[in-house]
Formats: C-alpha cells, structure tokens, sequence
C-alpha cells in the first residue's frame, strides 16, 4: 500500500464555486434540472438478501395463522359471502367447491368472558346477561349455555410445521384443508425442503404431526372452511357437542 | 555655534544612523532623542532634524506614532530600495498589504482602508504585481475574493486550507488515498490473526497495542505514502474523519485508535423497493404512482 | 399516530379479518372514538354487523371501550387500539420464539391465543381435550399406540408449559382494564385520587404533585398487574404420585426452583392473553446480540446472549412509562446487575470459549508499557498461538491450534497474567477441575470485558463482585441502535459521505456548511446536495441565524444540526409506508392471479391438484406463492426494524 504517490492534482476545473451567502445560492456546477422527468425515473432497485430460514420460518407461521383466522368464524367479506355472488355463477358445477366466505362473523361458536365487553354488546356475543350480573373476576361460572372453545384441528397439533412436514404422505392431498397445505409444500419443492433439514424437529413434534395428518383425514373430504371452529354445522357437531354440554360456560 | 553642515555631510551622517538602526531588531521602535543619540555632536537637535528628514525622504525610516510620541522604525534595505521604485500609491497599499503579513488582505479592504478610488487600488495593485513586489493568492475560505499577499510570503493554512488543498480546491483523491492506506493500517494492527480462516477474534480486553496518533504519524511519515510535508496535526484530522466514518473508534481512554467491525448497512428499509425510491413521496394509493403500478416494485421481484 | 401507521393498520386489520372489521377499524382511527350509533352512520352498515364486528374487534383486543354516562344515559365509546393492530404481523414472530423456547406445546398454545384474542384457562384446556379426544375417537387404524398416552399426558403438559409462559410473562392474565380505553382509566382514576385526597386538605399545588406521584404508581401496578410469586397459580388438590420429571420437556433454568412449585398449578379461572411487550424485550436482546456479533464475533456475542438471557426476568417490558428508566440511571443501586460467577452457573458448557482473544502481538525488544512503534513490518508479529514469555522459555510454543483440550496449557491463546498463573499449574483430578473452573471463568469475564470496551457499551461494569458484576444501559443502547438503524439508511440512500456528515453534525452540533466540509475533508459545492437530500429526508434540519439586526441572506449564518428524536420520527413514517407498499403489492399479485387462485382454493381441486391444474398454472402458482413469501419476508424485515426505531 506504500505506492508513492504526489498528490493527485486532478482537474476539478477552475471554477472557484459560488460562495453565496447561504446553502440555496444557485450552484452553477448542478443547475436545477427543470425537465420534465419521467413517473418511475430509472433506477436499480435494492436487491434483497434472499430470506434466511428463520425467516421463511417466520413467515410461514405468519401465513399459517392467517390462514386459520381465514378460514375461521371471525374473518369477513362485503359481497361475497354465500348466497351473494353472482346469480350466474351459483348454478355453475364449481360453486360447490368454493370455500365459504361469511358476510358476518359466527360469533356463537365460542364462550365469552363478558366482564370484557359492553353490555350493549351482550346479546349480540349470544349472552344471556341480565339473569346472571355475578362479576367476580370471572371466577364464578356463568350460567350461559353450554359454549365451548373449540380449536381448529390444525392448531390442536403442530400445524406449525407446515414447512417441516416430511415429504410423500401423499394421501393428505385428500383431507380438506390440509390439502392446501400438502400442495402448497410441494410446491414450494425442494426450497422448502432444504429448511427441513433442520434438527428442530423434536420427537414431539413428529408425533403430533402424525396425529395432525390422522385428524385430517378423518374429516370429510369436502373441503369446508368453518369445519375448524363451527363444527356444530356437521356431522362432529354432536360429537363436540355432547361432550360440552355438561360444562356450563355461561 | 558650528558651521552648518553641508548636504552630503547630513547625507553621510544619515547613511551611518541607518546602518546602526539596522542593528536592532526590525520591529524596534525608536524614539527622537533614542536617535538623537546616534546623530554625532551635543544639542545636534537641529542636525537630528535635518537626518531625520533626510531619513524619512529616502524611505531608510518610517514615521510611527505610539500614544501622543512619535517613534521611527527602519526600514529594510531592499524595501527601502523597492520603495524608490513606487509611486505615493502603490507605497500605501504595499504598507497594508505588508501588514497582512500570510494571511493577505482583499481588495475590497485595501479600498476601505486607503480611502483611494477603486481604479487608483487597481492601478496601483497592477503596478506592485508587475513589479513582482506582491502577489494575488486565493483563500480556501474565500476562494472569490482578490486577495494580495507579499510577493516573497507563502499564505498560511487558514489561506490555503493546508495539505489537503492544491491551488485552492481541495484535492479528493489524495485525501482518499491516505484515508485508505490508514484505514489498512489500523485494521492490521487492530485484530489479531487466527489460525482457521475466516474466524473472528479479538486481542484481550485492556489491550493496550493499538496505535495511538503519534503511532500513526510516524508511520505515515515511513511509508512513503506521500512527498507533501503533514503534520501530526493533519494526521489527526484524518483519523477523526475515519471515526466518524464509523471506520475506527478511540480506545485506551482516547489515546488510541482501533478498527471497528462495521454491520452491514442493510436494513428492512433500505432492502425495501420503497427504501430506494426516488417517487417515494409521490406514492400513493390510487395515486399516479402506486404499489400497483410500481415498476421498482417488480424488478425487485424480478431480481 | 401517523396517516401512515393509520394506513398500514387497516390493511393489515384486512389482511387478517377481512374487509368488514378493516372499515370499522378505518373509521375508528380516523374520527377517534365512536358510539355504535355514530360508528352504523359513518359505515352506512347495519347496526348488527357494526355490533358483531365490534365484538370480534374487542375480543381480538384491537379495539377498546368505555362506558360513559351523558345526560343521565350511559353511552360506550370504541377506540381502535392501533398498536394492538400493528402486533398482528408479529404473530408469525412470536409464535416462531416460542416454538424455539417451549417446543411445540408452548407453540400451540400461544398460536391458538393468537387466534382467540383471550381464553380462560378452563375453556382452553377443555377444548384441547375435546379437541384431542376427538382426534383419537375418529383415528385411523393405522394410529400408532403412542399417541393415546401423548394426547393424554398433554393437558397436563400444557398446563404446566402454560404456567411457565405465565410466571415468564409471555401470557399475562387480561384485566378489566386491558378491555378500556386508557386515556378514560387514566381520567377516571385520577379523579377519585383527587376527590379522595382532597380530603387531606393539602394545597392545591401540593395536591397536584401528590396526585400525580400516586397515579405513577397506581398506573404502574395496572401496568404490571399481580407480580407476587404464585399469581394465577393454586395449590394442587391432591400432590400427585406422577414422577415430577415428566413436567417437563424442555429443562429449563428453573428446575431448581420448580421443585418447590410441584405443589402450584395454574388457577383454570383466569383469563390469559399474549403479552408482546415481554416479547419485545426477547427481540431487543436478540437484536443487540446481532450487533455485539458483527462487532466481536460468534463467541462474545454467545456470551452477551446468555448474560442478557438471565436479565430478561427483571425486564418487563422495553420501556418503562411509568418510573422512567432515568431512575434507574440515576441511583446505581437500583440498576439490574449479573455477575461473571452467577453467570457461569448456567452457561452453557458447550460453548467454546477459547481461541477467539488472542494474545497480543508482541514487540520484541521494549516493554509492553513503551509501546514501540511499529512500522508495518511487524504486523505479522501477533502470534496467536503464543502464549507469552513463560510458555517460550518452556519451548512448549507449537504451531497450529487445537480449542478441544482445555486442560493442555500449551496451546492456549490467552495473555492474561491471571491466566498464566492458572494455566502453569500443572495438578490433577479436583483441583484440575477446579481450574477449569476458574479458566472459563475468567473468560467469561474478559469477553464482558471485551463487549464493555466497546465505544457502544454493550454492558457496563458495576463493580468487582464475583468475577465483575455488569448491567445494560438498555436506553442508550437503544438510542444507538435507533441511530445505527438510521446511519444504514443515509448510507445507503447518501453514500458514505453522507454518513460521515450526518456523525459530524451529530457529534458537533450546529456547524455551517464551511466548518462541515472543512472536517469532512470534502468540498463544500459537493456536500451541499447531500446536506439537502438529508434535509428533505428530516435526518438534518437548518437553522439561520442573522448576522445583523436586519435580516438579509447574505448576512446569515446557516446552522445545519441534527435532531435525533425527529429524524427517526420521520424514518418511521417512511417505514409505515413503505409496510403498506409491501401488503399493497402483495394484494395486487393475488389480485392478477385472482382465477387460478380461487381454482386452486376449491375443494375439488385441492383433491387432486396434479389432475386439475395445468403445468402452466402449477408454475404460475409457484410464482405467486414465492412473490407473496418474498413480501412477506420483507414486511418481517421492515418490522424489525420498525421494532428498533420505535419499541426499543
């Protein structure tokens, strides 16, 4: 590095500048450019690191989650729910398979803790509030009907794994939602493959997997989004049902 | 009474008062009787006066007032002889632009100061020029004002902007080059080699070996990284630039410098299509330019 | 909040709970709080989607309410919780966190909240059962037998992984007072504080400062909510016979202190949610240990990680809004210290300490102290092998290096007196061990030492018990990972030169362009633009000052100065934006493949995705879902640097 080296008395012109007064006198070195320019001027754009594996990890949860509140009772579309789309379209052989979108949400499928929420609201949570005004803290139970939490089978077990699940369980193409899940996997291909390498699967994990795929097979093949939470609808309702009605959560 | 003395005898006992002036110091200062002493004879008042004049006419002496006194300070042979050659003009202003000393003085001061017409400053600042009595620099700091300077004087650092400036303008690639071969250095001398490749280490806490300002002088003085002449002083102004490209840090309680490990200066933003939009501010939705018909959006995809 | 964040909040409050929750949620945070009455005018919605959506709104805690009594009539006010609803991007983060701390139970449990906003104990528990029973009830012949007893064991597992999220804070127990707007708890309370102590008859100015001492604290305790040792818990009924062992899946640093709590179990009646304030102090540490190892390096920032993993119990959250963190600048006794010694009692022993401070490069003739000047020609003079004088003289020096055999004095790396005293001993067996001990031991507390010594401070020593006892200035370190945030950005929009005149001005103050250029060593008509660009951006501002008492531009002085709070202020709202730009893009590739997408979404054709979808559209699926995945990675990306500029 210890090339000698005179000082390099390069060009720089003779112009000694504009020393205006302040920063905004007119440099005559970068005159204001008044043409019209263009919408998107050219220019390279950044380019990204290409995600790490924690972060597609992350967004695979993300997209899991989003997924499950999708399909789940709370999630809501102006126009499109059941019953609203296009009278043309209702007719056709594939409107059968359409996943159901809701214009309201199902709140009926779950208890409520209702000290949290307004009075106004009561009724609307499907509370039978004036009869039992017992606060508490919650500690008591209510007297409500017999609601009860239900999870969504993808959440009981892993489902978490959507990434790390392991290759040629081909049949969970069959299984409802769990099929998205399967294609979605497969099309990701062998990029997502490469994030199962990972040690992170503990036995656990594993097992609960399976369990994950047996559940999912077990359902029916038609694919229903509300299955997961509005079980009531089908034929697990009773199922669900019998086993909760002998615990009161308001 | 003594008889009066003859023109060349004045001129003779002048040029002697001149010679002994000169023996003291340049800037002395001296008084009527101070002089009167070296004019020869007793209650020679007269005769003073008389070398005085003889004095202050050839330019030998320059007349001073100090409070209410009037002192004399001699004047340098060969000024005295270049003041033979100017006119009453150009002698005021060389006396300012003297003054100046390196740092010089503008034009537009001289004006104010000689109180003279601005095409007699010109004349006569052209006069001087010619005569290669005084010179026109430029000031880093002014670089569009006139400003002269004695002919024989180099224009100080606050003028010229020191090593970093050639004719004014400062001189980028030769500050580049010494930032960078600095930059090696400290990074040599600031982690310790490790066996495997690659591998990350650090010297112990409490290390005391990293250089120091002192250290780094010395060395840019024996590498031959360049003729100009720097001081320590600049040395400095180079390691400051390097801490604040966030390249070095001060260590050993300021005394030192060491290289830092930079992070990358990547971040979710400047990753973003977005973080390198030149439309950015324009964007909007439904606007003329949108997510939706972002191009920079798609060649990111794209890439 | 910004018009930005406000943007962002209705399309992620979309993305997530579609279109009608999204435009109650745009209302809300446009005109503030709402009745249902004025909130059913502005959507021009019927009163009973407004109502349900409200409820799936507050109960997913993106929406708070108060009631308050007008003209003798009570009316509730909504409020949208817009930071409520920027968390929902985390979930994908804090779910991914969680796994990796509680495996897969801790996972489950914390995405399910996710979903259901809150949940009592009991109702959660019961709907795993049923939830798992079910699942065995309706399982295929070719279940494996292991499954019964896993799904059995499970909800007690949960239970206990539950009550370790709580005791950790990751869940909290939701108050009434999580359900309200705060500004009206915060009103209401400080107006029985002051009936209440008006009765003391104190001064009115005394009054006000009495009232505003007490509601720190009483907002505090609502902040933090019940602190005693076994909140939320109840003791067992019966102790159970089960051996305590099978708790737990994962050991945890706790074990010690668990055996007591064998008796403890959840209490089934509260009520929990995710608390993501506890998890931004688990990210704040993950994002310093990033920045220590770009500084230092694999095995100091391993270090800095376990040592800030120990800290993170006494860290409720990022911030403190309450007791400012200046209290705990201010009084040094207050401030939360970990020594070298009780950080070695957890430090994980397979971390490999060695081999990465190396001894000093060492000049030859002169004394350490009289550093000798080196002319580059003795760079390769660090011997990282050597071990000093005592080591040469022994002729032990070998080439090469091997990190596997601590016990071997030859080859260590250290150059510290200590440690060669240590090392030069040559007994066996107990004492042996012993000096391992103290080896790791002390390289431990160089490598605090090392990430102290940094200009950025990582940890702070705080005196010389057991080894060094440190502690984390976390407001500065935040200050300084704000700013670095902001450096990458003007590096990579101004070049270098941009950053060193944004560092020159921040650590000078107000300069004009002269003194700038004139300590950059750069040239004034070349600095001028870029002093511009960072003004329009908001990281710079300009001041004038008048030179004279007529104002007249070429007698004024231009100060440029930086100020921190503002610039990043406004790094944020671009930030904001360009989120929204990422979901905005997301949904105008869904929106192109809008067909093929709902093809794809049909029951049918999920069936059987080979028979029914063309290889064209099977590669076009593909590009979608690796754009979306590139999206979204980069609005993770964008959040965590949201994270870092405005949570830390």
């Amino acid at each position: 590095m210890a090339q000698r080296k005179g000082r390099g008395r390069g060009g720089g012109g003779g112009g000694g500048g504009g020393g205006i007064g302040g920063p905004f006198g007119h440099d005559p070195d970068n005159p204001p450019d008044y043409s019209t320019t263009e919408l998107f001027p050219p220019q390279p754009p950044p380019v990204p690191n290409p995600l790490s594996k924690e972060e597609r990890h992350i967004v695979a949860r993300y997209r899991l989650y989003r997924e499950k509140i999708h399909n789940g009772p709370l999630y809501t579309v102006i126009g499109k729910e059941s019953g609203m789309e296009d009278p043309f379209n209702v007719s056709k052989y594939s409107a059968r398979y359409k996943p159901q979108k809701r214009g309201v949400p199902q709140l009926d499928s779950r208890p409520y803790v209702k000290e949290f929420f307004p009075r106004e609201l009561w009724q609307t949570l499907g509370i039978d509030g004036d009869g039992d005004a017992e606060g508490g803290g919650g500690k008591g139970k209510g007297k409500g009907k017999g609601k009860k939490l239900i999870f969504s089978a993808l959440d009981v077990i892993g489902g978490l794994d959507e990434e790390d699940e392991e290759d040629g369980e081909g049949e969970d193409g069959e299984a409802g939602g769990k099929g998205k899940k399967g294609v979605l996997r497969r099309l990701l291909g062998e990029d997502a493959g490469d994030d199962d390498d990972g040690d992170d699967d503990d036995e656990v994990a594993e097992e609960e997997e399976e369990v994950e795929d047996d559940f999912g097979d077990d359902e029916e093949g038609d694919y229903n989004a509300e299955m997961y939470f509005n079980d009531g609808d089908d034929d697990g309702g009773d199922d669900w049902g019998d086993e909760g009605g002998g615990e009161d959560y308001y | 009474m003594a008889a009066q003395p003859s023109q060349t005898s004045i001129d003779a006992i002048a040029k002697a008062v001149y010679e002994q002036c000169l023996q003291a110091p340049s800037d002395y200062l001296f008084s009527v009787s101070e002089l009167q002493d070296l004019v020869p004879g007793k209650n020679n008042l007269e005769l003073t006066q008389k070398v005085l004049n003889e004095l202050l006419r050839t330019r030998s002496l320059s007349a001073l007032t100090r409070g209410s006194q009037t002192v004399f300070r001699s004047v340098p042979k060969d000024f005295a002889d270049k003041v033979k050659n100017m006119t009453a003009d150009e002698e005021m202003l060389y006396g300012y632009i003297q003054e100046s000393a390196r740092e010089g003085i503008w034009t537009k001061q001289l004006k104010v100061k000689s109180n003279m017409h601005s095409t007699a400053v010109n004349k006569a600042l052209k006069g001087l020029e010619r005569k290669k009595y005084i010179k026109s620099i430029k000031s880093v700091n002014h670089p569009a004002r006139n400003i002269y300077m004695l002919y024989e004087l180099t224009p100080s650092i606050e003028v010229t902007g020191g090593p970093w400036f050639t004719d004014s303008e400062l001189d980028k690639e030769f500050v580049n080059e010494l930032l960078t071969a600095i930059t090696k250095f400290m990074i040599s001398k600031s982690f310790p080699k490790l066996p495997t490749r690659g591998a990350v280490g650090s010297f112990p806490p409490g290390y005391t070996g990293y250089p120091t300002l002192n250290q780094v002088y010395l060395w840019v003085k024996s590498s031959n990284l360049t003729e100009v002449d720097l001081a320590e002083a600049d040395i400095r102004s180079l390691l400051d630039v390097l801490v604040y490209d966030g390249k070095i840090e001060r260590v050993v309680g300021g005394t030192a410098y060491r290289a830092v490990r930079r992070p990358d200066s990547i971040n979710g933003f400047t990753e973003s299509p977005c973080g390198r939009c030149p439309v950015f501010t324009l964007c909007k939705e439904g606007g003329p330019v949108s997510a939706s018909n972002c191009v920079y959006f798609e060649d990111w995809l794209n890439a | 909040m910004s018009q930005n964040a406000a943007e962002l909040c209705v399309l992620l409050v979309r993305d997530i709970y579609g279109e009608v929750s999204s435009r109650v949620v745009s209302v809300l945070l446009e005109l503030g709080r709402l009745s249902v009455t004025q909130l059913v005018d502005q959507l021009e919605l019927d009163s009973k989607i407004v109502m349900e959506t409200l409820a799936v709104l507050i109960q997913q805690h993106l929406v708070v309410h108060f009631s308050h009594l007008e003209t003798g009539r009570k009316v509730v006010y909504y409020e949208c919780e817009w930071i409520q609803v920027y968390e929902l991007l985390r979930a994908g983060r804090i779910i991914r966190v969680v796994e990796e701390r509680f495996g897969s139970n801790g996972a489950l449990i914390v995405s399910n909240l996710l979903q259901l906003g809150h949940a009592r104990v009991s109702d959660f528990l019961t709907a795993y059962g049923t939830s798992t029973k079910k699942s065995k009830a309706t399982v295929n012949t070719n279940a494996p037998a292991i499954e019964d007893e896993l799904s059995i064991t499970s909800v007690d597992i949960l239970k206990s992984v539950m009550a370790d999220m709580m005791k950790e804070r990751f869940l909290v127990q939701v108050q009434e007072h999580h359900m309200h707007i705060r500004t009206d708890t915060r009103n209401t309370l400080r107006a029985q504080l002051t009936s209440q102590l008006r009765k003391s008859q104190l001064s009115e100015n005394k009054l006000g400062k009495e009232v505003d001492r007490q509601m720190k604290i009483k907002m505090q305790e609502l902040a933090d909510g019940d602190t005693s040792q076994h909140a939320g818990m109840k003791r067992k009924a019966a102790p159970a016979s089960k051996p305590k062992s099978k708790k737990r899946q994962k050991v945890s640093i706790y074990d010690l202190i668990d055996q007591e709590e064998e008796e403890w179990e959840i209490n089934e009646n509260i009520v929990l949610r995710i608390n993501y304030e506890k998890f931004l102090v688990l990210f704040r540490n993950a994002e310093l240990v990033s920045l220590a190892e770009s500084r230092h390096g694999k095995v100091s920032s391993r270090v800095y990680a376990e040592f800030l993993k120990r800290l993170e119990e006494k860290y409720f959250r990022c911030r403190e809004p309450y007791s400012g963190d200046d209290d705990e600048e201010d009084d040094p006794k207050k401030r939360i210290k970990l020594s070298v010694l009780e950080l070695s009692k957890t430090f994980s022993k397979d971390i490999d300490l060695e081999n990465s401070i190396v001894a000093a490069p060492r000049p030859s003739k002169t004394k350490a102290r009289k550093r000798s000047y080196s002319d580059g020609e003795d760079e390769d003079e660090s011997r990282p092998n050597g071990y000093g004088k005592k080591v040469n003289r022994k002729n032990k020096r070998r080439k090469g290096n091997s990190g596997d055999d601590d016990d071997d004095d030859d080859d260590d790396d250290n150059d510290i007196s200590d440690l060669e005293e240590l090392y030069d001993d040559e007994e066996e067996g107990i004492d042996a061990e012993n000096r391992r001990k103290k080896i790791r031991m002390e390289l431990l507390k160089q490598h605090m030492q090392l990430l102290a010594e940094d200009s950025w401070k990582f940890v702070r020593l705080e005196s010389n018990r057991g080894f060094g006892e440190w502690s984390v200035n976390y407001k500065e370190l935040g200050k300084l990972m704000r700013h670095i945030e902001l450096e990458k950005v003007v590096e990579e929009t101004f070049g270098e030169m941009g950053l060193r005149l944004l560092r020159i001005i921040k650590d000078k103050g107000k300069l004009e362009e002269k003194q700038i250029a004139s300590i950059a060593l750069l040239k004034q008509k070349e600095i001028r633009s870029i002093l511009t660009g960072l003004q329009e951006n908001g990281y710079l501002h300009l001041q004038e000052v008048p030179k004279t008492s007529i104002p007249q531009i070429s007698r004024t002085y231009f100060l440029w100065f930086h100020d921190p709070d503002r610039a990043i202020q406004s790094l944020i709202t671009d930030t904001y934006k360009a989120m929204s730009r990422a979901i905005q893009r997301t949904n105008v590739e869904r929106a192109k493949r809008s067909s093929l997408l709902e093809k794809w979404e049909r029951s049918d054709v999920q069936a059987n995705v080979e028979e029914y979808l063309t290889t064209s559209e099977k590669r076009e699926l593909e590009i979608w879902l690796s754009r979306e995945e590139k999206l979204l990675g980069q609005l993770m990306r964008l959040d965590r640097t949201m994270m870092i500029l405005r949570d830390f």
